[in-house]
């Protein structure tokens, strides 16, 4: 191994230092490899690295995959979450970047929104569980068909919520999986992977365009209406006479 | 459209034999125009997919690592070849459309 490749591979290793070291150790094998055998065809190690983007570049492919694995192995919302940061990281730049962030949003936020129900409903059943618990402990005895109804109650209760809060996480990962497929695809259909990236960045720029026009119109629609006073308010003041 | 396009080119070089993963990205890119560094999670996915299996054999005082397409990996590929088959004759009416205006 050159003195160049040596400092390339560390530097990959320096920009995923906070990854599991069994991807980047697979990471940094490939990559070794990649530079030996095309430095025997011919080609310098600039010359590759060059092909190859950069350390950014590849760091940024790296950290995606390894965000993206594990996401895919264990389902969850925190490792949503990242899968989403370093997939977008690693299409920094690129024309893809803005169609992704279209096109996952709406089963990212989906699948966040049933994460966050189902926790709820686990607090949920928490709580009730606790209640059915002072039923037993606080209410006297001589009271006992209510002691029995609320410890019944909160029994019940939190079985339901805890059975809901399960349901909700089980939607929640089938939504995960759906969404890191689109994320998957964002990244593999990366700007450079397009065999028209200036088109594609113009096809972006519209998309962006039209997506501003619709946004300022909305705007100024809302904003229209409430200098002159909702419709209500006009009927008030008399405006409609 | 290129979803799936780049796996499969993947599993069908393999498929002519095994290979390594500079040759298969100079394969690759001799093919279609693609990120270099797009190669290497295709790569790690197809593998945890168990698509191909590797070895690693002694290559100039150095171990290279090989990739051999397995049952599962022809399996995929004969499938996406009937996918890619049917965007082909798709893609040949739209061209026949375009051709006659």
């Amino acid at each position: 191994m050159t003195d160049k490749m040596r400092e390339i591979l560390a530097s990959i290793r320096a920009e995923c230092a906070d990854l599991p070291e069994g991807s980047v150790r697979r990471a940094l094998e490939f990559y070794d490899e990649y530079f030996a055998d095309a430095l025997e065809a011919g080609h310098s190690e600039e010359e590759t690295f060059e092909r190859l983007g950069g350390v950014k570049e590849i760091a940024a492919q790296v950290r995606a995959e390894a965000a993206l694995s594990g996401a895919e192995r264990s389902p969850g919302p925190f490792r949503l979450i990242g899968a989403g940061r370093q997939v977008l990281r690693g299409l920094a730049g690129s024309a893809g970047k803005f169609s992704l962030i279209v096109g996952a949003s709406i089963p990212y936020a989906l699948a966040m929104g049933l994460y966050l129900a189902s926790a709820a409903a686990f607090i949920g059943a928490l709580a009730a569980a606790a209640l059915s618990v002072y039923g037993i402990t606080t209410i006297p005895d001589a009271h006992l068909m209510s002691k029995i109804g609320t410890a019944a109650f909160g029994l019940f209760s939190a079985a339901v919520l805890s059975a809901t809060g399960l349901g909700l996480w089980a939607a929640a990962k089938g939504i995960t999986r759906v969404t890191l497929k689109v994320l998957r695809r964002g990244l593999r259909r990366d700007g450079r992977a397009d065999p028209r990236p200036a088109e594609a960045a113009q096809r972006t720029g519209r998309l962006k365009t039209a997506f501003v026009v619709c946004a300022a119109a909305a705007l100024a629609g809302i904003g229209g209406a409430f200098p002159s006073g909702l419709p209500m308010n006009r009927r008030r003041s008399g405006k409609w006479n | 459209m290129k979803k799936g396009v780049l796996d499969a080119l993947v599993l069908a070089i393999l498929k002519d034999g095994d290979t390594y993963g500079y040759q298969l990205a100079e394969r690759v890119s001799g093919i279609m125009e693609v990120a270099e560094t797009a190669l290497y999670p295709v790569l790690r996915r197809l593998e945890a997919q168990e698509m191909f299996s590797t070895y690693s054999e002694e290559h100039n005082g150095r171990l290279r690592k090989y990739y051999s397409i397995t049952k599962k990996g022809r399996e995929k590929l004969h499938e996406s070849i009937k996918e890619l088959s049917e965007l082909e004759r798709i893609i040949r009416t739209i061209a026949k459309g375009d051709e006659k205006q």
